[in-house]
């Protein structure tokens, strides 16, 4: 289950709010996400980010346009593409065993074979021993490694991650993106990461691709070494980056041109 | 594995904790009113007997009563007409809740089941229960399913409006997230919506319940063979208060013992659910 290129072609996406005023969240956007790919989606918030990540999951109806993964047209959420919310998602009423085993349970897979996958994710998310455990005994960082552990255990060859670390403190995040970072150089899925934060993308990406009022206005790639600590971040090609997108952002001190890319 | 992992994996221990001591404040509550009901024989007198005395009546009366036959009641004493209340509150919530559960959640999960239930329940929901009691019996005459169908009816209404309001209430990330791991509407429903719906079908239970002991009572007061109802409008006839009071307050003893096995049920199924939601 590995191995196919997501293709997104001149998407627009507009909505009709109760009050009648027309959104164009997204307009023509055109993109190339290649197997194994790790990309952030960077922006400000309300530019379409997460539209065009939901688009991609298959919960958002497109205007026009269309997106084809491993050449067939998306239609609807499918397994093969999960996704981690930046909202509380796991389950309450499942232990986190029986969570993580969600996905196969969907696709059919025999219990004693899911229950083994799951027992390998809980162990590769850092959560041995809480695999009885309910999600209310966790903390919220916890709760997203099983939310992350779900994704990888069901098998999906694309992961969609729409803020997925949002919500929690500086510590903690940066906990779960290098066990992210860890688990996506051990398996080489897809991975599409959706934030509006400039070390986060620089953290985690192979790719920053910025939006700006539903356009795509740059797509920039990171040759950084990995770990990207903060010597790495502090490189002239990640401020190059960094200068970059603050500028498509609309944050660029005046006086001071940016770094071509 | 030290501090908040150790105590945050021992909810069982709090749990027997919880059902082994009676809310001292409950124990509290419950002396409180037997004191106001002393209090209250002494002001109004012989026609508001004493907690003691009525007890006398349901001991004495309770699985035997010349007393009783006397009055036209059948055999028996209390016991049968306990008996029969019961089984019309059983009867008569189990199959309400079933049948409000189903289409409270088939209105909320399918816009055609909406637009046939929407009007039905809005109606019948306006219409006052016991307005509806005496149509009951006359259309289904004394015997029990009269009482049975006027539980169940409201039962119903109770449960269809808890069901859909739980499921439309239902965080939507919840059925996004299970899609985009490849599960079905069937594995959607029973892996997903069901259990999130639990504990407020388990409110609306309640609710049915709590209202059924009343409702079943009052059929049995305006017309039945058997029940508590039958007892109280019996014994009303020749002013036995204590008799009256006594029938109420057995089967006030039995509904609450039933609201206790419900809750304790209710803390079993919503194990996974905050306390503050489980109290």
């Amino acid at each position: 289950m590995s191995g196919l290129p997501i293709r997104i072609e001149h998407v627009s996406c507009s909505f009709t709010h109760a009050s009648g005023t027309v959104v164009d969240a997204l307009t023509d956007v055109s993109l190339d996400i290649a197997p194994g790919e790790f990309v952030c989606l960077l922006g400000r918030s309300g530019h379409g980010k997460s539209t065009l990540l939901r688009s991609l999951a298959g919960l958002n109806p497109l205007t026009s346009g269309r997106i084809t993964v491993g050449g067939a047209a998306i239609e609807g959420p499918s397994a093969e593409r999960g996704m981690v919310f930046q909202e509380d998602t796991v389950f309450p009423w499942m232990r986190v065993q029986e969570n993580v085993e969600f996905g196969q349970r969907a696709q059919g897979q025999p219990p004693v074979k899911r229950a083994l996958s799951a027992r390998h994710w809980i162990s590769a998310v850092g959560l041995d021993g809480f695999a009885h455990s309910w999600p209310k005994e966790l903390s919220g960082g916890m709760r997203k490694r099983v939310a992350i552990a779900t994704v990888f255990a069901s098998g999906a060859p694309i992961l969609l991650m729409d803020e997925p670390f949002g919500s929690l403190d500086y510590v903690t995040r940066m906990d779960l993106q290098n066990l992210l970072i860890d688990l996506w150089t051990r398996t080489r899925r897809t991975i599409v990461f959706v934030t509006h934060d400039i070390e986060e993308a620089l953290v985690l990406a192979q790719r920053i691709v910025v939006l700006d009022r539903g356009r795509v206005v740059d797509d920039l790639p990171v040759r950084l070494a990995q770990p990207r600590d903060e010597e790495v971040r502090a490189q002239p090609e990640a401020l190059a980056i960094t200068k970059t997108v603050l500028r498509h952002l609309g944050l660029a001190r005046p006086g001071r041109p940016a770094a071509a890319a | 594995m030290a501090g908040i992992g150790v105590t945050a994996l021992r909810p069982r221990r709090v749990f027997a904790w919880r059902l082994a001591l009676p809310d001292p404040l409950a124990v509290l509550g419950f002396l409180l009113l037997l004191a106001l009901w002393q209090f209250a024989h002494y002001a109004i007198g012989t026609y508001f007997p004493p907690p003691l005395a009525v007890a006398k009546v349901a001991i004495a009366n309770f699985a035997a009563s010349r007393y009783f036959t006397g009055l036209g009641l059948p055999e028996g004493g209390y016991l049968p007409h306990l008996v029969s209340t019961t089984i019309t509150v059983f009867v008569g919530v189990s199959v309400g809740a079933a049948l409000g559960t189903a289409t409270g959640l088939a209105s909320a999960l399918s816009r055609v089941a909406r637009q046939i239930f929407s009007p039905i329940v809005s109606i019948l929901g306006t219409v006052p229960i016991l307005v509806a009691a005496p149509f009951f019996l006359i259309w289904f005459g004394l015997a029990e399913s009269s009482k049975v169908i006027l539980v169940a009816f409201y039962s119903a209404v109770v449960l269809h409006i808890y069901a859909d309001r739980a499921v439309r209430n239902l965080n939507p990330r919840f059925g996004e997230y299970g899609a985009t791991l490849g599960a079905d509407p069937r594995l959607t429903f029973h892996a997903v919506v069901l259990p999130a719906v639990m504990p407020e079908l388990f409110g609306g239970l309640r609710t049915a319940l709590g209202a059924g002991w009343g409702l079943a009572a009052i059929a049995e007061l305006l017309g039945a063979l058997h029940g508590v109802g039958r007892v109280i409008i019996a014994t009303w006839a020749v002013y036995d208060v204590a008799a009256m009071m006594a029938g109420i307050l057995m089967l006030a003893i039995i509904a609450m013992a039933v609201d206790a096995l419900v809750v304790l049920l209710r803390r079993w199924v919503t194990r996974w659910a905050d306390i503050k939601g489980n109290a």
